[in-house]
């Protein structure tokens, strides 16, 4: 029972103005309101994780089910569909995505990586949700009607826009929906390859950069939770199915290790196709995108006359090629036919993913790798699907450029751990002749051509980090010396070198100073009496290893820190200034 | 912003709670859950559909012989239905029948891994060793499959398998192991199963246990009296232990129902000559007894006149001692009035006879017709070749 408002309060009723009271609904949601508990932005965004990965893992389902049941529709369910359908289908689908592409959805074209990223860099984590149905649907019938992409990229775009949805719902701080976008995407795609590990590896070597420990847990949840989802409906079996595989000698590493050179030389070659091909067809006149995506659509309906196996995502192929199912020469042919196919798919503008084909690619190219070398030496004990499975990895590595990523994809993928070792070797040569023959990563150069500046996570990776001791002045030899280098430190601080003194104490090696109060007293009672502990200032200091980004901000107004021995506190191993770190950073 | 912009423009979002946004969620994940559970199931289901139509049309192309065909039939089976382990079994038979062993292979050990225990894929990795020749792999497998799981007949199928590897181990010379599979399998063969028995006897008789293969040999008979293969191989392994008579009587009924066997006709005539020239035999008349022997010296001495003739730079002075020793004995009492008088001599008139055909057989080959019974018949009196007293 409700209390009655006294007149005069401003909660009463004004004369002549009717007040309705809350319906009973109403009134029973605000009691419940009151009773759950209240979520703090942190617990709240662990929760949200989850809550994301949940509707990542139901998206990601419909998805795959979207994308199988529309090549089913339009294909037919053989292996060989019928001519017509092959020359029709995927035109008149290039034609709708061309058309839906342009008016509808012009948010959902490409892969879907670099749009969560631009999500997350530029747009302040906001996706709109149309994106996420225009990816759906326009994905959902480029990859149905043949078209040589995979679902795995759109995947992690859908996870990013459902995680954003949900974080602008939920209101959550923008930091915080700047964050959530790389959650939903770790989830999307941990859904679409089965492969939790895979995934955040990915979203941490491609989108974000960082093992930034606020979002790592989240992303972790997001991953597994939309994984479980996904192993409810779909079933916990890994993508693909491996005979067994051991390694008999190590000599046969060699064997892997020319894959490697292949995988290298391949991805280059697939690189510079796209990097060729995709800005010219960007230059031509507007009108001509309407017909793009047929003119590539009936293009790949003519290759897969003479090799349907290149049509859609081609996993059932995959699995082939892991069962020694075709002749290396065979596999060439399909290798060099899913690359034109995959590139006309890609540049054309149709939406769809390159992870599937790359997938594909290294396969074929690993399994015709190990028939040449099986022809040639026929000690080799490793089959022709263990080369295939390696070569999966080292296309991944080469041609995405995400050589973590690629090793434990193959791991998560084949649900074997036994071929580590030759995808170790063979990722790592793959990705070192890519960087060294292809400047630009796969992402990179997509952004660029499409004139964004994204940052390059790559090139983040491999840039030098300075450190301490890369700036800071050493300190050796007689304590003359060691005050010699403490004063030329000071005037190079710019600060009179009195008011301070380099001290060892049980903690160590500091800069000290005089309290401000502790000087006031002194000014006081006179100069000459002896400075006590507790009216000095004692400085921070640092270790060589530090980082200079992690040096600049112990300094406060500090004007100089002693570099100390992480093994031997009482160890000066030199003295830095902020003129040291400017002069360390201007001279890299 | 432009989310900012449009959340100020619409406003939508800005009336509800975070809990009620969380409410809606659980309730939109409850709802969406249902309908990806609906929808999952009616694609699997129509996905199955599919699998299973592919399947059956495999099932019947190789059935009918078209390898090629059943084996695109099963692929596309599995690109629907991946996981599946029988089509994916079938698939490697269709594989196997198709010529492309490495690629049946690869799916096998994939499935042996997941079954390690399962018989019918040891059966087809065992097949695929011993069509390679590896006789220690396919040896694992068939074991693998003879003590493996079975889904139906498991108790045939293990024998199946294991008849299977008995021929293979008899094929490849693995006679010691192949007879020790050979018994257990035996063991486990149905009384009624006559042609199983016959088939056991057969490969007993080609590892070298004919005491064995007899007796598989008489089962199967006592079932299917006329099984024109039991009674040859009956014949023969009664041949290869000596008893001429048994060996004459399967081959006698055996030749009847197929006179085309050359060797088994030759067996036959030579079961026969050894029945009718064996001086030991049992039962026999006194001058029966003495004719043959006389006979027998007659027809040794014949060989060694002809061995003589056809060698003559082989060291003949063994034989010719011998030979003048027989000519003496014959002009005494080793003729047929002799020896009826004096059945005493002859076992030592018959070891005379065998000692020729033992010089014979070295000196001039292999001997045929009436000679080859007499052979026979020196091996199945050992006792007496060697000196032992006779009769």
């Amino acid at each position: 029972m409700s209390a009655t408002p006294t007149p005069g309060t401003p909660d009463a009723p004004q004369p002549g103005i009717e007040v309705r009271q809350p319906g009973y609904f109403r009134r029973l949601w605000e009691r419940w309101e009151e009773r759950i508990p209240q979520f703090g932005e942190g617990q709240l965004f662990l929760l949200l994780a989850v809550v994301i990965g949940l509707f990542s893992g139901l998206g990601v389902v419909l998805f795959r089910i979207a994308i199988e049941w529309t090549q089913l529709t339009l294909l037919g369910p053989e292996l060989h569909p019928a001519k017509i359908r092959l020359l029709l289908v995927p035109s008149i689908a290039g034609l709708i995505v061309a058309v839906l592409a342009i008016h509808v959805f012009p948010r959902a074209r490409g892969s879907g990586v670099n749009q969560t990223k631009a999500a997350v860099y530029i747009f302040d984590g906001y996706i709109p949700f149309v994106t996420v149905t225009g990816k759906f649907v326009m994905c959902a019938l480029s990859i149905g009607s043949g078209f040589s992409l995979g679902p795995e990229d759109p995947s992690l775009q859908i996870g990013a826009g459902i995680a954003s949805k949900l974080g602008r719902e939920l209101k959550l701080s923008q930091e915080k929906i700047r964050l959530i976008a790389p959650v939903g995407a770790a989830a999307g795609l941990a859904a679409a390859f089965n492969a939790p590990i895979s995934a955040v590896l990915f979203v941490i070597e491609e989108v974000i950069g960082n093992w930034s420990g606020g979002v790592l847990g989240a992303i972790i949840l997001a991953a597994v939770s939309s994984v479980v989802v996904m192993r409810q409906f779909l079933g916990t079996d890994a993508l693909f199915r491996v005979p067994p595989f051991r390694l008999e000698h190590p000599g046969e590493l060699l064997a892997y290790a020319v894959l490697g050179v292949v995988g290298g030389g391949a991805s280059v070659l697939f690189l510079q196709f796209i990097a060729f091909t995709r800005p010219r067809l960007q230059r031509l006149p507007h009108w001509t995108q309407y017909f793009q995506p047929a003119i590539a659509g009936f293009a790949i309906g003519v290759i897969g006359m003479r090799a349907p196996q290149v049509l859609g995502a081609g996993y059932p192929i995959i699995d082939w090629a892991l069962h020694d199912q075709f002749t290396w020469n065979v596999l060439i042919a399909l290798a060099i036919c899913k690359i034109v196919a995959t590139g006309l798919s890609f540049v054309s503008g149709a939406p769809g993913g390159l992870f599937a084909p790359t997938l594909f690619i290294g396969a074929m190219i690993g399994g015709a790798v190990g028939g040449v070398e099986h022809l040639l030496f026929h000690q080799i004990t490793g089959s022709v699907g263990a080369f295939a499975l390696v070569g999966m990895g080292t296309l991944f590595a080469g041609f995405l450029r995400v050589p973590i990523t690629s090793v434990f994809m193959v791991i998560e993928v084949s649900g074997s751990y036994s071929a580590i070792v030759p995808v170790m070797i063979s990722n790592t040569i793959a990705y070192l002749i890519s960087r060294r023959y292809q400047r630009s990563s796969l992402f990179d150069m997509l952004s660029q051509q499409d004139g964004i500046d994204l940052p390059s996570i790559e090139e983040q990776r491999e840039q030098a980090v300075l450190r301490v001791e890369n700036a800071m002045q050493r300190v050796a030899g007689t304590p003359e010396q060691r005050d010699e280098i403490f004063a030329q430190a000071l005037k190079r601080a710019g600060v009179p070198s009195d008011g301070y003194f380099l001290s060892l104490d049980r903690a160590g090696w500091r800069v000290c100073r005089r309290k401000p109060t502790a000087i006031a007293d002194e000014n006081s009672t006179g100069e000459g009496a002896p400075v006590a502990p507790e009216a000095l200032d004692t400085s921070p200091y640092l270790y060589p290893d530090e980082t200079l980004e992690e040096a600049l901000r112990s300094f406060g107004d500090w004007p100089v820190l002693p570099v100390i021995s992480r093994a031997d506190f009482y160890k000066l191993g030199g003295v830095i200034t902020l003129p040291d770190v400017l002069r360390a950073y201007r001279s890299e | 912003m432009a989310y900012l912009q449009k959340k100020r423009l619409h406003g939508v979002s800005a009336g509800f709670s975070r809990q009620a946004v969380l409410l809606f969620c659980t309730v939109l994940l409850i709802a969406l859950s249902t309908a990806t559970g609906f929808l999952t199931r009616a694609f699997h289901l129509k996905q199955q559909a599919i699998a299973e139509n592919w399947f059956q049309l495999g099932n019947s192309s190789l059935a009918a012989g078209h390898a090629r065909d059943a084996r695109d039939d099963y692929r596309n089976a599995l690109i629907f239905e991946p996981q599946n382990t029988t089509y994916q079994l079938h698939l490697a038979q269709a594989l196997t029948a198709f010529g492309q062993p490495d690629q049946s292979r690869a799916y096998l050990l994939n499935l042996l891994t997941e079954f390690p225990g399962d018989g019918e894929v040891n059966l087809e990795l065992a097949r695929l060793a011993a069509h390679d020749g590896a006789v220690t792999a396919a040896i694992h497998y068939y074991h693998g499959a003879i003590y493996g799981a079975w889904d139906s007949n498991p108790v045939e199928s293990r024998r199946g398998a294991r008849l299977e590897l008995c021929q293979f181990l008899v094929n490849h010379g693995e006679y010691v192991q192949a007879e020790a599979e050979l018994i257990s399998l035996a063991a486990g063969i149905p009384e009624d199963a006559s042609a199983l028995q016959a088939t056991a006897g057969d490969l007993f008789l080609r590892a070298g246990d004919a005491n064995r293969a007899l007796n598989e040999f008489q089962l199967s008979l006592k079932v299917s009296p006329g099984n024109e293969g039991a009674l040859a191989g009956a014949g023969r392994a009664a041949y290869r232990l000596n008893d001429f008579k048994q060996a004459a009587y399967y081959l006698e009924r055996a030749h009847a129902a197929n006179s085309n066997d050359p060797e088994m006709a030759q067996m036959l005539d030579t079961s026969r000559a050894v029945l009718a020239a064996d001086p030991f035999a049992e039962s026999l008349p006194e001058a029966e007894r003495a004719r043959r022997a006389a006979k027998a010296l007659t027809a040794a001495l014949s060989r060694a006149d002809k061995c003589m003739a056809s060698a003559p730079n082989a060291d003949g002075s063994s034989l010719q001692a011998l030979m003048e020793r027989a000519k003496a004995g014959q002009r005494g009492i080793w003729n047929e009035n002799g020896l009826h008088l004096h059945p005493e001599q002859i076992p030592a008139e018959m070891r005379v006879v065998f000692d020729i055909e033992t010089q014979c057989d070295s000196e001039c080959g292999k001997p045929e017709g009436e000679d080859l019974a007499l052979s026979l018949i020196r091996d199945l009196h050992k006792d007496i070749a060697s000196g032992a007293p006779g009769i």
